[in-house]
């Protein structure tokens, strides 16, 4: 069978008039396949899909990007905020307060909760009401196993399947893969009449 | 004028040269008001920085950084805080000459009060390197509560608090580190010196200006024990002295306030001669003048309202008297100078001329003694090529900045418009008003 001929075939095992859309499975190797009946490897479907496109019998829509690991390409990479400091995804979310009178600024922790408001640590006065008294400069991380705190946290990643672990240089080299919807144009659907003819 | 010219010449005459110390009694006696005023000026704007200098010359180990101890061989974490509003490009400079220290033991925490420029990122491009963190506040809040959210994240054992548009050099921490090997020393200031100071002629003054405030006189009042002010400039806390005060309050003059508040809690504080840091100045009149009428208003706010208590005795002799030499010399000084000049013009109109000559000529003197001793000490600053040849006009550069502080001194002791948008209105009405 020729290349052609073959590329045919697989033209004809796409849905006629839908798009044949990823079905997301994570124990695929590519975390997912496409549902086309007979059609035996995920790979080499893949492949042609592709070829399909440049030779401009089928088109594609973007669906989705995802992230494989930068040591062994596997799609169960584990993405996770970290720290600045020491990379632990030991992460924990605080707001913190800022009282306007004394200018005591602190984790909302710090605070003392009474029935009437808040307590300042810094000079015992009570806090009633946000906006008039107090408001909140923003909400931070502390990391649970170096103590620093920060704004804005790291991204890295934790490979699921070798176990490599990713600081946010390290995620600089993950490796990308976009994942594709697929349907048959309209030179595509005349190939098939002329084939059938 | 006979009269003027015999209180100054009688002890150069022969006889009293020969029996000299009968002349100082003799000039005691005086009741020619001007020799009052040509004592007054002496002895508080040439003396201290004579003996200062006589002081240097002698026992110049005393003005070096004192010997390591406890921090030889090691470099304890300093966090520098820096507090800013649209600083734009100067923080990149501001956190590079951080980074460019021979200290490397550093954090920056860059506390950015809600800028609407490009700050927050350019300052977040120093984040890969380990060593700053960017905190973007949510609302603008003003200096002090900025940096209150920096004291929340800081880690080191010193707090270095740095304005954005300064920077330090390579040896700032190695030169004031040191003073910190006295468990009493709470802070630290460094000498202060212009960065921008080709800018304009208004620059080339506020040089020279610089070095006789913050390198000279605060020198004298660190062997006097009398240091009244640790720049917001730029200043080296000790992490447990500030976190002791339960950081800055709210509302104007930030650096006068926790210099007091130290002082009252009994904390040491110094001055490093070879710690330095350089920042920007005001370039046109409008802006300087800007800026010393809230130099002055906050300094009113300080010293007679919310530390008024300070001038009492409770905190000691030396608080009262240090108290008392800034009301007399920044609250009442200018009233007198204005008096004097009507005294003279309307009681003593023909000896105007000469008068005021004379103590032009005694000033620019004293001026210019300052300024060989200021060049002298820092080793080149101010520099004689910008700065020198502007000492006889110096008196001229201040005569706006004493028309704004004897005007604002009035305002604010009247209570005239006293909120300041550098804290926000939402934050001003809360806070007490002595």
């Amino acid at each position: 069978m020729s290349d052609d001929q073959q590329l045919l075939e697989t033209l004809a095992l796409l849905p006629a008039d839908a798009l044949l859309e990823p079905i997301w499975n994570y124990s695929s190797p590519r975390g997912f396949y496409y549902s086309v009946p007979h059609a035996k490897d995920q790979e080499r479907l893949a492949a042609d899909l592709e070829r399909l496109v440049a030779a401009g019998f089928a088109e594609r829509v973007f669906v989705d990007r995802i992230s494989l690991c930068p040591n062994c390409s596997s799609h169960t990479l584990n993405v996770r905020e970290i720290c600045l400091s020491c990379g632990s995804s030991n992460l924990e979310q605080f707001k913190a307060l800022f009282h306007f009178r004394c200018g005591y600024v602190g984790p909302d922790a710090s605070f003392g909760v009474e029935p009437g408001g808040l307590r300042c640590p810094k000079c015992h006065r009570l806090l009633a009401d946000l906006g008039t008294d107090y408001d909140s400069p923003g909400t931070f991380f502390r990391c649970g196993a170096c103590a620093a705190q920060f704004q804005t946290p790291e991204i890295g990643g934790r490979c699921l399947s070798c176990g490599g672990k990713f600081d946010q240089h390290g995620m600089q080299n993950v490796q990308e893969r976009d994942v594709f919807a697929y349907r048959i144009t309209e030179l595509g659907k005349n190939a098939l009449a002329k084939r059938a003819g | 004028m006979n009269e003027y010219l015999h209180w100054f010449l009688t002890p150069l005459d022969n006889f009293y040269l020969y029996f000299g110390l009968t002349a100082i009694p003799q000039l005691m006696q005086s009741s020619n008001l001007i020799f009052w005023v040509v004592t007054f000026i002496f002895v508080r704007y040439q003396l201290p920085v004579l003996m200062l200098y006589v002081g240097y010359l002698f026992r110049r180990k005393k003005f070096e950084p004192p010997p390591l101890k406890e921090y030889a061989g090691r470099e304890p974490l300093v966090t520098f805080m820096i507090a800013g509003r649209n600083p734009g490009y100067s923080i990149v400079t501001c956190i590079e000459s951080v980074l460019n220290s021979d200290y490397k033991n550093v954090e920056i925490i860059f506390a950015d009060d809600y800028s609407t420029d490009n700050s927050v990122e350019l300052a977040r491009t120093f984040e890969r390197t380990g060593k700053v963190r960017v905190i973007a506040n949510a609302n603008h809040s003003g200096k002090p509560a900025n940096l209150n959210v920096a004291l929340m994240f800081a880690k080191g054992e010193f707090i270095f608090v740095l304005d954005a548009d300064s920077q330090i050099y390579k040896d700032t921490l190695h030169n004031m580190l040191p003073y910190f090997e006295d468990p009493a020393v709470g802070g630290v200031s460094p000498s202060i010196l212009v960065r921008n100071t080709r800018a304009s002629w208004l620059t080339r003054f506020q040089e020279f200006e610089y070095v006789m405030t913050y390198t000279l006189n605060q020198l004298w009042r660190d062997r006097l024990n009398m240091i009244m002010i640790l720049s917001g400039m730029g200043t080296m806390f000790r992490a447990s002295a500030m976190r002791s005060l339960g950081g800055y309050d709210m509302g104007l003059g930030d650096d006068t306030d926790i210099t007091i508040r130290l002082r009252k809690a009994k904390w040491k504080l110094r001055t490093s001669l070879r710690g330095q840091i350089s920042t920007d100045v005001p370039v046109t009149l409008g802006h300087l003048m800007r800026q010393r009428s809230r130099w002055t208003r906050n300094m009113v706010k300080m010293r007679l309202r919310k530390h008024r208590d300070l001038g009492s005795g409770r905190y000691g002799f030396t608080n009262a008297f240090a108290f008392w030499e800034q009301v007399l010399n920044r609250v009442v000084h200018p009233y007198v100078i204005v008096g004097l000049a009507l005294y003279m013009h309307f009681f003593r109109g023909a000896d105007t001329p000469v008068v005021v000559g004379g103590l032009y000529v005694f000033g620019t003197i004293i001026l210019m003694t300052k300024f060989l001793i200021g060049h002298d000490m820092t080793r080149g600053e101010p520099s004689f090529k910008t700065a020198f040849w502007l000492v006889p006009f110096y008196m001229l550069y201040r005569l706006p900045l004493l028309a704004v502080q004897i005007f604002q001194v009035a305002r604010e002791l009247l209570m005239i418009k006293p909120w300041h948008p550098y804290v926000p209105k939402r934050i001003w009405d809360q806070i007490p008003h002595h």
